[in-house]
């Protein structure tokens, strides 16, 4: 026991005076504790501690002595928490939302493995994440659950996102839960990637050959294929999301548009096969087509960084989108990557991803409900706020599928840094946040905007390090404060039973 | 059980007993009576007074050594009295407030060792001892720390501290709102350790 129940409200929380031998020193903000109160026990998070007196007086003549230190403690300094409780179980351990408060000195104690247990090991498939702060219990999320919504993770650079989304990654191919299409920006979720202190660390592919195919648009030895579209299979809308790079106006893009309408398929070789024209010839062409002359030089202009593109082509072939959507039908995870002189191309990562998505969104519409039902998708986006900002809301094809696509079964996983940059529409629409280190204030803020008790969860965030995570939403049963697991042996012979020689290190390195 | 004291004034609100020339309970000490219900005291002051009611001693010049032997009889028309206060009763393993005064005559017997320790190791008893009325005592505070010095004097050393931070932490309770008279006791209590 640590503790005795003072005060307090469903909606405020609860204060908790310590015991005077507790030294608050031996607890932390985001531990979990546990009320007992005669019929239900209720499970919260400290999310602050107070340090209180009954008595200025004593700070004018302040106990000189560890002895006399000690018998003002309990009286007249103590100590108090801070907990808010987030569920509450009855005697037969079932949960449910706070409805209740607990009577005034039940006694409070920090949870213990049982209670980590009987909180986040339930229904559905639970996945080992990570293990609260002070304690080695696991903690464990639905990943059923995780991937019915829209999830986000958010953190600064070094928090340790990838770590985190390459265990969470794992955890829905390796239980078959969806299909997973990820923009790879970093390329770090294919067969391998560096970790902080430039370890080479298994990752995707390696952990699951069979069920991750990895595409590039360059050559790329760990990748699967490397990716071809054909000019036919780009329309005007994929190309919109880069307009900014692009130095795309408005006009240009109601001028591609009249394009493709004359030209049809063949719009962008169209387009491209423009380039070079004199003024005069370009006069004749639009005046042939029906659009402003100078809006026709702007958008060739604009587009001539497209050209460039090698795996933008003019061929017959099928298109890589094709065998990437085939590949997602059939339930295995595809992961584009950026390699050779795509790398850190923004062009190149909003372009492909957005082509690609956008298919996936109208091949997901077209379904019928008994093909939508064995077929979940996860999209994950990295630098997400490039493509969820507010600006471009209306033409927005990540927007679209986090606001609508959830019942045809596609939803989005965001990787993040800026979340003050992504569209508040769609971080309503997140269901479950893992949240590490953050720093700036709009961030944090937008990180908990319309977040019950965000400002109380907004306190635990700013006690986090690196590798720690808040985890809260719609696949856990309560926000908790957890230290992502490790992501080393034990996990890697977890995954190794998808591993052709049982060793993800053994692929990565030979024998 | 050797009597220390006999109980010879008792008006309202004061309790006093005779003890022997020369040698009277100490302030702040802890006494019983021999019969039932068994009462603890505890002296809160000494006084010498006159057996003749009117009288006052006649100056002799003398050292006081010398009275005794050349004045004999001033002594014996004097008695050493010291006032007592009822702390509580024990009514079988239970310490309940006093239920009244004792009987005149009532011969007063010293706390030993064993039973002091245990009468002193009662939360309830120590409540007791500061349910004494300060207005009707002002010096009730001093003949406390007295009685709590004598008391963790008599704490074998290896429990000396365990003692004094539970007498502490219950004081802290009770004088929660008087932080210097606090102080005081703790202050006046840790100098004995």
């Amino acid at each position: 026991m640590i503790g005795f129940l003072k005060s307090g409200s469903v909606t405020e929380g609860f204060a908790v005076r310590l015991l005077r031998d507790v030294s608050p020193e031996s607890l932390k903000i985001g531990d979990f504790a546990v009320i007992e109160g005669r019929i239900y026990k209720f499970f919260g998070i400290i999310d602050d501690l107070r340090l209180l007196s009954s008595n200025e007086d004593v700070f004018f003549d302040p106990p000189e002595t560890p002895l006399q230190k000690l018998a003002l403690s309990g009286s007249i300094i103590y100590s108090e928490i801070q907990l808010s409780p987030y569920v509450m179980a009855d005697p037969d351990g079932n949960l449910m939302s706070i409805k209740t408060v607990p009577e005034h000195f039940s006694s409070v104690r920090l949870a213990e493995n049982r209670d980590i247990e009987l909180v986040f090991k339930r229904g559905g498939k639970p996945f080992f994440i990570g293990t609260p702060l002070t304690m080695d219990e696991h903690i464990y999320v639905d990943l059923e659950k995780l991937s019915m919504r829209n999830n986000a993770i958010f953190g600064i650079t070094g928090s340790g996102k990838t770590v985190l989304a390459k265990i969470v990654f794992s955890g829905l191919i390796r239980n078959e839960i969806a299909s997973l299409l990820i923009f790879d920006m970093h390329n770090e979720y294919g067969r391998s990637s560096k970790n902080e202190e430039g370890r080479v660390e298994p990752s995707l592919k390696t952990f699951f050959p069979k069920n991750v195919k990895v595409f590039d648009v360059a050559h790329n030895p760990d990748a699967d294929s490397i990716i071809t579209i054909p000019y036919v299979d780009v329309d005007p809308e994929d190309i919109a999301l880069t307009s900014e790079i692009l130095h795309y106006s408005e006009k240009s893009e109601e001028t591609a548009l009249l394009v493709r309408r004359r030209k049809g398929k063949e719009w962008l070789k169209f387009l491209f096969s423009l380039q070079g024209k004199t003024d005069e010839e370009l006069a004749e062409i639009s005046e042939s087509l029906g659009v402003n002359s100078a809006s026709l030089s702007a958008l060739i202009r604009h587009t001539t960084r497209l050209s460039e593109l090698d795996f933008l082509q003019d061929t017959m072939e099928e298109s890589s989108i094709n065998q990437i959507l085939n590949y997602l039908k059939s339930g295995i995870s595809v992961v584009v990557q950026f390699s050779g002189k795509y790398k850190n191309s923004a062009l190149v990562y909003f372009l492909v991803a957005n082509i690609i998505s956008r298919r996936i969104h109208g091949k997901h519409e077209s379904m019928s409900d008994s093909e939508l039902k064995r077929l979940r998708t996860v999209i994950v986006i990295e630098e997400a706020h490039k493509f969820l900002s507010t600006n471009l809301k209306e033409r927005n094809i990540f927007g679209i599928i986090a606001r609508e696509m959830r019942k045809f079964n596609v939803t989005l996983f965001i990787i993040d840094q800026r979340p003050s940059e992504i569209d508040p529409e769609v971080l309503s629409q997140v269901g479950t946040r893992f949240v590490l280190q953050m720093m700036d204030e709009s961030d944090i803020d937008s990180v908990f905007q319309g977040v019950g008790g965000g400002s109380r969860l907004k306190k635990i965030l700013r006690s986090l390090q690196a590798r720690e995570s808040l985890l809260f939403g719609f696949s856990v049963p309560m926000p908790v404060a957890m230290r992502v697991r490790e992501f080393g042996e034990d996990f890697f012979k977890e995954m190794q039973l998808n591993s052709p020689h049982g060793d993800p290190n053994k692929d990565l390195y030979g024998e | 059980m050797k009597s220390i004291g006999e109980i010879l004034l008792l008006r309202p609100s004061f309790i006093a007993a005779e003890g022997k020339r020369d040698f009277i309970p100490p302030i702040g000490s802890l006494l019983k009576n021999n019969s039932k219900p068994l009462r603890y005291l505890i002296v809160v002051d000494q006084f010498v007074e006159s057996r003749i009611p009117g009288r006052t001693p006649a100056p002799y010049g003398l050292d006081y050594g010398d009275i005794e032997s050349e004045q004999p009889q001033s002594t014996f028309l004097m008695r050493w009295m010291y006032q007592l206060v009822p702390v509580c009763e024990l009514n079988g393993t239970k310490y309940e407030a006093p239920t009244g005064v004792p009987d005149i005559h009532t011969l007063l017997y010293w706390v030993e060792d064993a039973e002091f320790t245990e009468v002193l190791s009662s939360s309830s008893f120590m409540d007791f001892l500061f349910r004494i009325d300060e207005t009707m005592l002002p010096q009730r505070n001093e003949v406390i720390m007295r009685l709590l010095r004598k008391f963790i004097v008599s704490v074998p050393q290896i429990n000396r501290d365990k003692e004094l931070l539970r007498i502490l932490t219950r004081l802290s309770i009770i004088f929660r709102n008087d932080y210097s008279t606090l102080k005081q006791f703790i202050k006046s209590l840790e100098v004995k350790i």
